[in-house]
């Protein structure tokens, strides 16, 4: 174990998720110990209805555990009202879409201030932060192009932008290179170890093989157990 | 900052889908158009009745003389008001400022040119002018005076219709009557604008005038059912108009005791028009909720079309959540968009409902008036039921799982 963070940044405790089917109880995950570091770039891997969307899901606190408690830097958010969930959500985590999940009548500028609106940040600052998040991503002379009028990998770059905008300590990325090509794919990862390097964990859900290479770490999942982490 | 660009936000939303935003708000536009109009045509109607009643005059009684076919009842050999009761009414009434009696006559009218049968012939006090609110005619014509009245002098002033028909163009001023056998001299001719309408008889401008006396020496007193009737109307203007429901309830009680049979009619304009007032206000209330209808399906296409919407922008909504919108942003978000939408639809619809009052007022001529009172209710209600209808759309919105509106594509 690596001596500079001892303290994870998540921590999952016996976390598990159920659902009730007729009579039949499935179970999504089963009971789990997981750990996830600042400064780490983990990549959840595993085939299609293994679990690891639904345990994304549950990083993301888009949805509530069945069992156990979740400690996200240092607070158990497991059993929270929706607003101080919604807040930690704002605040705490960005998140990145396979299919980028930009808002097509906002620009790119408009698109990256959503967050901080929810996060309650004064007019001018907004404006400040979103071009400075912009510039970072290349962006900087799209900000007031519409997501139609971008490409693929610009709209992603533009996504990663927004979930930058409240500088969160962790981002959850959901097949981000699904629907781009192999070199603009390269570009995000590249990215999102450029992030990973700042203190952030990075945390990506993929089924490309090719990807456990280039992060630190692998949780594999199959059938709601971790068979690799 | 949370809720700056909410309002940005729905503007954007709606014209997205400017056309759907169009047919959803259309039935707010119609309901609000409606109501509006409604009230204007009941707010028309109610002012043009107390106008009428008004012109009658509220500081009155009338006292009409009703005669029944084949009925026995003639006291004294006549029917209806008789001299013992304005005599009476003139001194023992103490809120009473003045009787004033009206005689109908009805008979053959000549002119050099014309003859005109069953004419109304009325002999009317000095004060006929103001009781009828009537103007003269010509710098020529005067009113019947005094010194007419106690001669019983030969003289009359015609209605101006009346002197349409005799004389065409010609000026009746200083010309001779041959009216039921007698020659009268035409001192005046008089006009009522608003064409106005004796109690019982025809318009003020159709009929003949002559000092009572006057026609009580040439001719005998008229009759009804071959009964005398010396007086059809009697105007009872009284003092203070505050105690006139009791001064005619007297009236009531004395003709009551006094007339074998009911061979009267009191009429009371003061209570006709709070009488009025409040028919016509139940007529508003009936059209206006009849109009209320059409905006309640209006609220229903909103709430119909914001679910549509909710259904199409779940991505965006799982989205929105994910950034870090709470329950209630989304709530305020759909809420916001649908107040919006009936509130352009309700300006709108206000305006067409001044048009429509404009519209009816014009060709279908019954007096409108638009009130700012009904524009801004229909304004306000136009708002709630943005909001009302909305509610449901939006609640279901702010409640659906983040996980799951995520997953839809």
């Amino acid at each position: 174990m690596d001596t500079v963070s001892t303290q994870p940044m998540i921590d999952l405790k016996a976390i598990a998720k159920r659902y009730q089917m007729g009579e039949h109880v499935v179970h999504a995950l089963h009971p789990l110990d997981l750990q996830f570091f600042a400064g780490q770039f983990v990549a959840i891997v595993g085939p299609s209805g293994s679990g690891k969307s639904t345990l994304l899901n549950l990083l993301g606190l888009l949805d509530q555990p069945s069992s156990g408690e979740y400690w996200l830097d240092g607070q158990n958010v497991a059993d929270l009202p929706d607003f101080e969930i919604s807040q930690i959500r704002c605040r705490k985590i960005g998140f990145i879409f396979q299919s980028f999940n930009l808002f097509p009548t906002m620009s790119v500028i408009e698109n990256v201030c959503v967050p901080m609106h929810y996060a309650e940040q004064p007019k001018e600052y907004m404006k400040e932060r979103a071009l400075e998040v912009l510039t970072r991503l290349g962006l900087k002379d799209r900000t007031d192009h519409k997501p139609t009028e971008l490409s693929g990998g610009q709209r992603q770059r533009v996504a990663i932008a927004r979930s930058l905008a409240n500088d969160p300590p962790v981002l959850l990325a959901d097949e981000p290179t699904g629907n781009l090509d192999e070199s603009t794919g390269e570009e995000v990862m590249d990215i999102f170890r450029e992030l990973r390097s700042e203190g952030r964990s990075v945390i990506m859900v993929t089924h490309n093989p090719d990807y456990e290479n280039e992060v630190d770490r692998v949780v594999s999942i199959h059938d709601g157990r971790i068979t690799r982490s | 900052m949370r809720y700056s660009n909410t309002l940005r936000l729905s503007f954007a939303s709606l014209t997205n889908h400017p056309f759907r935003a169009f047919l959803a708000g259309l039935g707010v536009v119609f309901g609000v158009g409606a109501v509006v109009g409604m009230l204007a045509i009941g707010e028309g109607a109610r002012l043009e009745s107390i106008r009428q009643i008004q012109e009658m005059g509220v500081d009155k009684i009338i006292i009409r003389s009703v005669s029944k076919m084949g009925s026995n009842n003639n006291q004294g050999g006549s029917v209806g008001i008789n001299e013992k009761d304005i005599t009476h009414i003139r001194s023992e009434f103490d809120n009473v400022s003045g009787v004033l009696p009206i005689t109908n006559w009805n008979g053959m009218v000549m002119s050099h040119w014309v003859e005109l049968p069953n004419t109304n012939i009325l002999g009317v006090p000095l004060e006929f002018l103001e009781i009828t609110n009537s103007q003269l005619v010509g710098s020529e014509s005067r009113f019947l005076t005094a010194k007419d009245s106690e001669d019983g002098a030969p003289v009359c002033v015609i209605g101006s219709r009346l002197a349409g028909k005799l004389f065409q163009f010609r000026n009746p001023l200083g010309a001779r009557l041959l009216v039921e056998g007698v020659y009268l001299d035409i001192v005046g001719v008089l006009h009522n604008t608003s064409d106005r309408k004796v109690e019982g008889m025809g318009s003020v401008n159709s009929m003949l005038y002559l000092p009572s006396p006057t026609g009580f020496n040439q001719w005998s007193s008229p009759t009804k059912n071959r009964i005398a009737m010396p007086y059809k109307l009697l105007y009872v203007v009284v003092n203070d108009i505050e105690h006139i429901e009791n001064t005619s309830r007297r009236l009531e009680a004395y003709l009551q005791t006094t007339h074998r049979e009911p061979d009267y009619e009191i009429i009371l304009p003061f209570e006709l028009m709070r009488q009025q007032e409040a028919t016509q206000r139940i007529f508003t209330i009936v059209m206006a909720s009849i109009a209320s209808i059409s905006l309640l399906v209006g609220g229903i296409g909103i709430m119909n079309i914001m679910l549509a919407n909710i259904y199409e922008r779940m991505k965006e909504i799982g989205t929105r959540r994910a950034l870090g919108a709470t329950r209630q942003d989304i709530l305020i978000q759909f809420l916001v968009e649908s107040a919006v939408l009936t509130t352009i639809g309700g300006s709108i619809g206000a305006l067409l409902g001044v048009l429509l009052a404009a519209f009816v007022a014009e060709y279908a001529d019954m007096p409108t008036v638009v009130t700012l009172f009904s524009v801004i209710v229909s304004l306000t209600v136009s708002v709630l039921t943005g909001v009302v209808f909305g509610s449901f759309p939006a609640w279901k919105a702010a409640n659906l799982s983040p996980m799951e509106a995520l997953r839809r594509e």
